[in-house]
Parts: C-alpha cells; sequence; structure tokens
C-alpha cells in the first residue's frame, strides 16, 4: 500500500494526517486520483490554473523530491509520499 | 544568473522575484528553491547556481571542501529560535540558557539538516547534556515532529516558529537574540568566478539593499509583496514571522564578520571541518562597502 502523508495545510484541507492507498502508476494518475477525493480544495492549494504544482509545493517520494522523477517513473507498492506546502523556513 | 533560495520568507529572495528593480531589470533571474544551505552547497559543487541565499556555517564547509564561493553580502542575523510546548520554561522565566536547555535532558530536539546553521547551533548548545538532536530533511516536518511527541522543542527560522504557533500548543522557549546573538542568519554568496564582473553583483547588492530596506521599514507593503508570491499562508502570518528577529541588512559590518569567524572553532570542535580560514577567503567586502557605504542596519 502506498503510504501518503499529509502536512500542515493539506492535513487541514484533506481532514487526514496519513492515507493508505492501494495504487500502482505514475505521480501524475495518483493526484488526480487524490484529486478526485479531497475536491477543489486539494486542487487549488496544490496546482496553478496551468495545472503545474504551484512554487513552494513540494512532494516528496521515499525522502526524495518528485521533481527528481521522470513521467514514467512508478509510484507502488511501500511507497511513502509527503505532501505539502513549504513554508518553515532552511 | 541563476540564484539558489530557501522558504525563510523574511529574506530578499521574496522581494526580489515580485518587484521588478531597476538595478536588476538588464538580468536575467533563475529562481531555484532549496531545503537547506547544505542543500545549496551541494547545488554550487553540481554547478547549479551562481549565487545564494545561504547561513554563512554551511558556507565555510563548502569552501573548506575545495567550494570556490564568497559571501558577499549580508541580509540578516540572529534567525535561529527555539520553540516547544507551553509545558516549558522559557529563557524570560529561567534566566539563562543552560537552566532552559537542562529542561530538555533525555528528550530529542529537531532541527534542519546536519550542517545547517540551526544545527550547529543547538549541537554545540546542547553538548555535554542528554538531549539528542534529530535532523529533518525539511524544517516543514517539525511542527508535525512536535505535535506528535517524536521532539520535544524545534531549532529553526522565525519562519518556523510562526508554523509552529499556527499548528501546536507552542512557544518561543529562547528567542533569537539569547540563542546566539549576531549570529549570521543568511548571506548572498557568489561562485568566486562571477566577483570579477563587479556590475552585476554591486547591482544585485543595491537591489538587495532596498527589498532589506522595505521590510524593515514598510514591512506592511513587504509583508503584500510575500503574500503575492507564497499564495496560501496569511498576511498575519508574514507579519509575525517578520517581526520575531527584525535585523535586515545587507551590510557586512564587523560584527557580522567576527561572528561568522566564531563559528570556525565551534565547527571544528563538532568535526564539521578540520582546518582553519580567514576573512579573506570568506568574504569580499568591495561591493557591498560601495553599495551600503553607510552604517549597518541590523
Amino acid at each position: 500500500m502506498v503510504n501518503i502523508k499529509f502536512l500542515a495545510r493539506f492535513k487541514e484541507i484533506t481532514g487526514e494526517k496519513t492515507l493508505e492507498i492501494d495504487y500502482t502508476g505514475n505521480l501524475s494518475g495518483l493526484i488526480d486520483l487524490l484529486i478526485n477525493k479531497y475536491g477543489n480544495a486539494f486542487k487549488e492549494a496544490l496546482l496553478t490554473k496551468n495545472g503545474e504544482f504551484k512554487d513552494y509545493i513540494k512532494i516528496l517520494v521515499n525522502g526524495e523530491d518528485a521533481n527528481s522523477l521522470e513521467s514514467e517513473d512508478t509510484i507502488g507498492g511501500d511507497d511513502e509520499i509527503v505532501i505539502f506546502q513549504t513554508i518553515a523556513g532552511g | 544568473m541563476r540564484i539558489g533560495y530557501l522558504s525563510t520568507l523574511y529574506h530578499t529572495s521574496f522581494i526580489l522575484k515580485n518587484r521588478p528593480s531597476d538595478y536588476l531589470e538588464n538580468y536575467p533571474l533563475h529562481w531555484t528553491l532549496y531545503a537547506t544551505g547544505p542543500a545549496m552547497m551541494e547545488a554550487f559543487r553540481r554547478g547549479k547556481i551562481d549565487m545564494g541565499y545561504i547561513g554563512l556555517p554551511p558556507v565555510m564547509m563548502g569552501i573548506e571542501n575545495g567550494l570556490e564561493i564568497k559571501c558577499v553580502g549580508g541580509g540578516h542575523v540572529e534567525g535561529t529560535v527555539m520553540i516547544g510546548s507551553l509545558s516549558y520554561q522559557t529563557y524570560d522565566e529561567l534566566g539563562d540558557v543552560s537552566s532552559v536547555l537542562g529542561q530538555f535532558e533525555g528528550e530529542n530536539i529537531g532541527t534542519p539538516t546536519r550542517g545547517s546553521i540551526h544545527d550547529i547551533i543547538i549541537r554545540k548548545l546542547t553538548q555535554g547534556l542528554d538531549i539528542k538532536v534529530k535532523n529533518y530533511t525539511w524544517a516543514d516536518f517539525i511542527p508535525e515532529a512536535l505535535e506528535d511527541g517524536e521532539i520535544a522543542a524545534g531549532v529553526g527560522t522565525p519562519s518556523l516558529a510562526t508554523a509552529v504557533s499556527k499548528q501546536a500548543h507552542s512557544q518561543i522557549i529562547i528567542p533569537p537574540y539569547k540563542l546566539w546573538p549576531y549570529n549570521p542568519s543568511y548571506g548572498i554568496v557568489v561562485k568566486e568566478e562571477l566577483i570579477e564582473e563587479n556590475h552585476y553583483i554591486l547591482d544585485f547588492l543595491k537591489a538587495h539593499e532596498d527589498a532589506c530596506n522595505l521590510i524593515r521599514t514598510q514591512t506592511d507593503v513587504a509583508a503584500e509583496i510575500v503574500l503575492q508570491e507564497m499564495g496560501t499562508v496569511s498576511k498575519e502570518f508574514i507579519l509575525n514571522t517578520f517581526q520575531i528577529s527584525p535585523r535586515y541588512c545587507a551590510s557586512l559590518p564587523e560584527e557580522y564578520i567576527k561572528s561568522t569567524l566564531k563559528f570556525i572553532p565551534v565547527l571544528k570542535d563538532l568535526e564539521y571541518m578540520q582546518g582553519s580560514l580567514n576573512r579573506k577567503e570568506i568574504f569580499e567586502t568591495k561591493y557591498i562597502e560601495q553599495a551600503h557605504p553607510e552604517t549597518a542596519h541590523y
């Protein structure tokens, strides 16, 4: 099961700290699935009107920035995803 | 020019990205967000950035490891704060740092990545105490870790303090000016090869100083600009963060340089560095002396 952790604003929007989901596919498909589940507030927090991730939105896959994934890379199995907006400084 | 920056909203990167400066109109700027100073040092090493907004200790470690970079401007001092739950007594109540830290014996304290200025400060202050310092790749994990009881306190930027106060019942345990006075929380660091391209560095520092002044003297206007950039945080969040340690300036006064050099024995003691560095190996002050000839505003 893919384990998804929501931090801060995303925890507020989803009402959940974590979600376990049976999923195999690319990141884009997973995001579509989450948008279907959590609705417009989730989509608007995550994406620009052009459908790109907003600045300061971070998605980590097993600790690595999802920006380093190729579009065909598969997420599944025991992968751990964290979704947050970075606001806490460096 | 490729610039690395952090999600620390009182850095002038948030102003310069969104408010065109006459000084920079001829220079295309490409901004890349990093999690911490050490992550940005790795980006320098890989040739991905030319300039960065970074705390000085990671810069010194990078120089010692062969990176040809120098700090050409300041930005902010005292950008490290300790926050924790309401159950602990604060510096204001106990009156000294060691008494405050003594409350955390047997506990974990969370801080950003190893080698960040926050990590170095808290490791030094807790030496000899039964306190485990736990590092997080992104400071944004720290509020959650506090809420879950994974750590008893967090050490990081004023932005972290505001984020924690929004999420958990927390307070500032040790304020920035008591945790490590005048610590060089960030400066403007460039690749040495760019230093001779003097117009660019000078123009950037003039724009940077204007932005520091905006944050310091027109806080409300600055907060609006940061709000446009961040999108989803509130203006109150930004204003609260600005006020935690309001020491913004582009200059490199003697106090800033001395405070930076005082980290060298600490870095050696913590085994982050073996050798030593002198001020000329870390700083190039000729441009900031032109851009900011007056007394520092820190």
